[in-house]
């Protein structure tokens, strides 16, 4: 060190300089930690953006439409009678062996283009060895509506035919109704290929151009998946017709369940533990017992309502003790589900009861209770009104919950299948993160749409109820 | 109050006319008690989770083939050949649970240091509710993200031939942005406590704010940044949907996070969606796993109160 130097002439010394280094470096690194600790709040962010875009990245895109099934085999032959001269003339000309063909003057002593429509059907029994494969389909133009029905109803199952006729008999729908049954029904049409959303509005030209380069002649679009008919039709096992009906039904059911149950009974509770439990150790029992609940895992509600709802109570949760006709066989059914998500929820309301009774002024009570009020008439009259919002909060996030918790309804024994909507309380169910979850595990790129398109719609009321929770507590905190 | 008061020249003593004695109030009473009842709901859960659990695990333990030893020290997992080690299932929560922690960790804390001391209230009033918004995301949805974004861009980066479709690291990465809020909100909760003077005694020395809130408020909230990060792995650990849905289905044995390998939680929501028989060793083992899951879930909740309650006593 050059401690003992002087620096009466004010200039600058090594020490000095170091200093200046040193308190530089130190300024450098508080800049830096600092634009560092504020990128990984942006990090937080940006995964959430992330999120959305990868979702809404396959929300659409570019599809290319194929047939499972070649109308050729389902459609009936057009026989050679059907056909104009010019076709008969070509299907000899391609089809006949070469050496018979030159002797079609000598033998019916007329050359090919001399002859009549019916002279050229003769011909084509008598010269085409194989003929049956070779005649083309019908085209669907060419068909009445009577033939239509009568080819859907061969085509497909006799259930699916029931159902159908039972949504609008056949024979009363319309020319294009028919097409389009026929299509999606028969033929199964199917998105052979597809395009991400980014990609097909930004290289559109480019994948249009491959797209008539290698699906010559098939249908394609640029198909959005969130869709009206996707919001309204009930689920089927193809993704391209399925729908979510069937699951925002079980969803909407399912909450108004766990809120029924979980709801006045939390609220009370809360109010118990707040206003009227005297701190002995039942009540610190008590309350430690629902900080713990509110850290068990989701997994384990859905085991214990296995255990409880769905078997031990089998009989009271499937209908059967009700009367209920055709109950279902086991208790896998909404009123199972509602009680489970319930009980899972319920510390949630709690806690957030108690902190909203928690941030009513104590002189509020001393109010009440000094002009004689008992203790329910100032918790009824004065404190609940003054928490009403801060338990809103509770009650809403719980809702919000409710609607995105998956694994407990797939341990409770939510279908992954169910085409029907369901019929009360006591019928099976499926839920939207249900639908979300076994669409993704499907290995099709068009399960993955599908998935994404329900994603939109929870993420939608998910964020609209906690948004909602959100603005309620901040406005909240800045009254009182 | 009785009729008296209505006739007002019969002066009764004021003691009977007020009904100054001390009545009971029944109906006081019954509120308090249906109130009271409510509140022991929550003791009728946690009851029903025991009993549930404990009653199928006793099952499990005493039928015969299943040994204690067994149960914890093998490494396979296989009811239908009979073994019962449930190893392979603790491991991959491990793994899955250490990754998700390791991301949340840094950003999380730096988030929350970043709020509490960096950030003006508007700046708060904003960027707080964002973070609260990736709480309210529902786990299905990580677990889209997980398997369509994230498990394409790890196979991309590491190749196909090294890194499984289904692997631990892209379940256990997304796992860590859905524990990132939790962590940094109690972080936040535990650098808010610190004192103010401490604070302005390192400034007023002439530290840095970096240097302030890494080596004083830190040190100072470091119970509870202790506690928020044994929640973060205790809800990693319980979490579900993500490792369902991207880390894979089916048992494995391994250290390797590139690998597919089947958690705890996992497993119990893939085997609980066939039909199964109530008497069968596959769903019995379920409740096994999940007595298993539950104790240690709980023991981290308890030890993480346990770090919050010595942290209040400080200061």
């Amino acid at each position: 060190m050059v401690s003992n130097t002087p620096a009466q002439a004010g200039a600058p010394t090594s020490a000095h300089l170091q200093a200046d280094r040193a308190i530089r470096n130190r300024l450098r690194t508080a800049a830096s930690g600092r634009i560092v600790l504020f990128l990984s709040l942006v990090l937080a962010l940006l995964v959430l953006i992330a999120l959305i875009l990868n979702v809404v990245d396959q929300l659409g895109g570019y599809v290319v439409y194929g047939y499972r099934i070649d109308p050729k085999t389902v459609l009936p032959a057009r026989t050679p009678e059907e056909m104009s001269e010019q076709e008969l003339r070509e299907l000899i000309l391609n089809h006949t062996p070469q050496y018979r063909l030159e002797a079609i003057p000598d033998d019916y002593g007329l050359t090919l283009d001399e002859m009549d429509k019916d002279q050229l059907v003769e011909v084509v029994y008598a010269e085409i060895p194989d003929l049956d494969p070779l005649l083309a389909a019908r085209p669907l133009s060419d068909l009445s509506n009577q033939e239509l029905v009568v080819i859907i109803e061969q085509n497909i199952t006799t259930a699916r035919f029931a159902q159908l006729s039972e949504e609008k008999p056949l024979d009363q729908r319309t020319r294009q109704e028919l097409l389009d049954l026929f299509e999606t029904e028969v033929l199964e049409e199917r998105v052979v290929n597809s395009w991400r959303l980014f990609d097909s509005l930004l290289n559109g030209a480019a994948i249009v151009e491959k797209i008539n380069r290698e699906y010559p002649g098939k249908q394609y679009e640029l198909r959005w998946w969130l869709t009206s008919q996707f919001v309204t039709s009930p689920q089927t096992t193809r993704a391209e017709t399925t729908g979510l009906r069937t699951a925002i039904l079980g969803s909407v059911l399912i909450v108004i369940i766990t809120i029924l149950f979980s709801m006045p009974i939390g609220i009370a509770a809360g109010v118990y533990l707040e206003e009227f439990a005297a701190p002995n150790r039942i009540n610190q029992f008590l309350q430690a017992n629902i900080y713990n609940l509110s850290g068990v895992p989701t997994i384990i509600y859905g085991l214990m309502g296995l255990a409880i709802f769905v078997r031990a109570l089998g009989d009271l949760t499937n209908g059967s003790m009700f009367g209920v006709p055709n109950p279902p066989p086991n208790g896998r059914t909404i009123i199972s589900a509602g009680l489970t998500m319930g009980l899972l929820v319920m510390p949630l309301i709690i806690i957030n009861t108690q902190e909203a009774i928690r941030a009513v002024p104590q002189s509020i009570r001393d109010g009440a209770l000094a002009v004689g009020a008992t203790y329910w008439q100032t918790v009824w009259y004065h404190v609940l009104p003054m928490a009403v919002p801060g338990i809103l909060t509770g009650v809403i996030l719980a809702i919000s919950r409710a609607v995105g918790e998956t694994a407990p309804l797939v341990v409770v024994g939510a279908a992954t299948y169910i085409s029907v909507d369901p019929s009360g309380l006591f019928s099976g169910f499926t839920a939207i993160p249900i639908q979300i979850w076994s669409w993704t595990a499907l290995p099709e790129q068009t399960f993955r749409n599908v998935a994404a398109a329900a994603i939109i719609i929870l993420l939608s009321v998910v964020i609209l109820f906690n948004l909602t929770a959100i603005i309620l507590r901040n406005r909240l905190r800045k009254s009182l | 109050m009785t009729a008296t008061t209505t006739d007002l020249p019969v002066l009764t003593p004021l003691k009977k006319q007020a009904g100054l004695k001390k009545r009971p109030r029944y109906n006081e009473t019954a509120i308090r008690a249906v109130l009271f009842v409510c509140a022991a709901i929550s003791i009728f859960t946690t009851l029903a989770i025991l009993y549930t659990l404990l009653n199928e695990a006793v099952h499990f333990f005493t039928a015969p083939g299943v040994t204690l030893s067994e149960f914890f020290f093998t490494t396979t997992w296989a009811p239908e050949f009979e073994s019962y080690g449930i190893l392979p299932l603790v491991t991959a929560t491990l793994i899955t649970s250490v990754i998700a922690v390791s991301v949340a960790l840094p950003v999380g804390l730096a988030a929350a240091i970043y709020l509490s001391e960096y950030a003006t209230p508007q700046a708060r009033g904003i960027l707080k509710p964002i973070l609260e918004l990736l709480v309210g995301v529902p786990t299905v949805v990580f677990g889209y993200f997980a398997l369509t974004f994230v498990t394409p861009v790890i196979r991309q980066i590491f190749g196909e031939d090294n890194v499984q479709f289904y692997n631990m690291a892209s379940a256990g990465l997304v796992l860590g942005f859905a524990v990132l809020p939790i962590i940094a909100s109690m972080s936040e909760d535990a650098l808010n406590a610190v004192p103010r003077a401490l604070r302005e005694a390192s400034l007023g020395l002439g530290a840095t704010k970096l240097e302030t809130s890494l080596k004083v408020v830190v040190p100072a909230a470091l119970s509870g940044i202790a506690a928020a990060v044994i929640v973060g792995v205790s809800r990693a650990m319980g979490e579900t949907m993500i490792v369902l849905l991207a880390a894979g289905a089916g048992p494995n044995f391994t250290f390797n996070p590139f690998q597919s390998a089947e958690t705890m939680t996992g497993h119990i929501a893939r085997i609980s969606t066939g039909d199964l028989s109530y008497e069968s060793m596959d769903y019995i083992s379920l409740f096994a796993i999940g007595l298993m899951l539950f104790l240690m879930t709980l023991g981290l909740n308890l030890i993480s109160r346990w770090f919050v309650r010595r942290f209040r006593e400080v200061y």
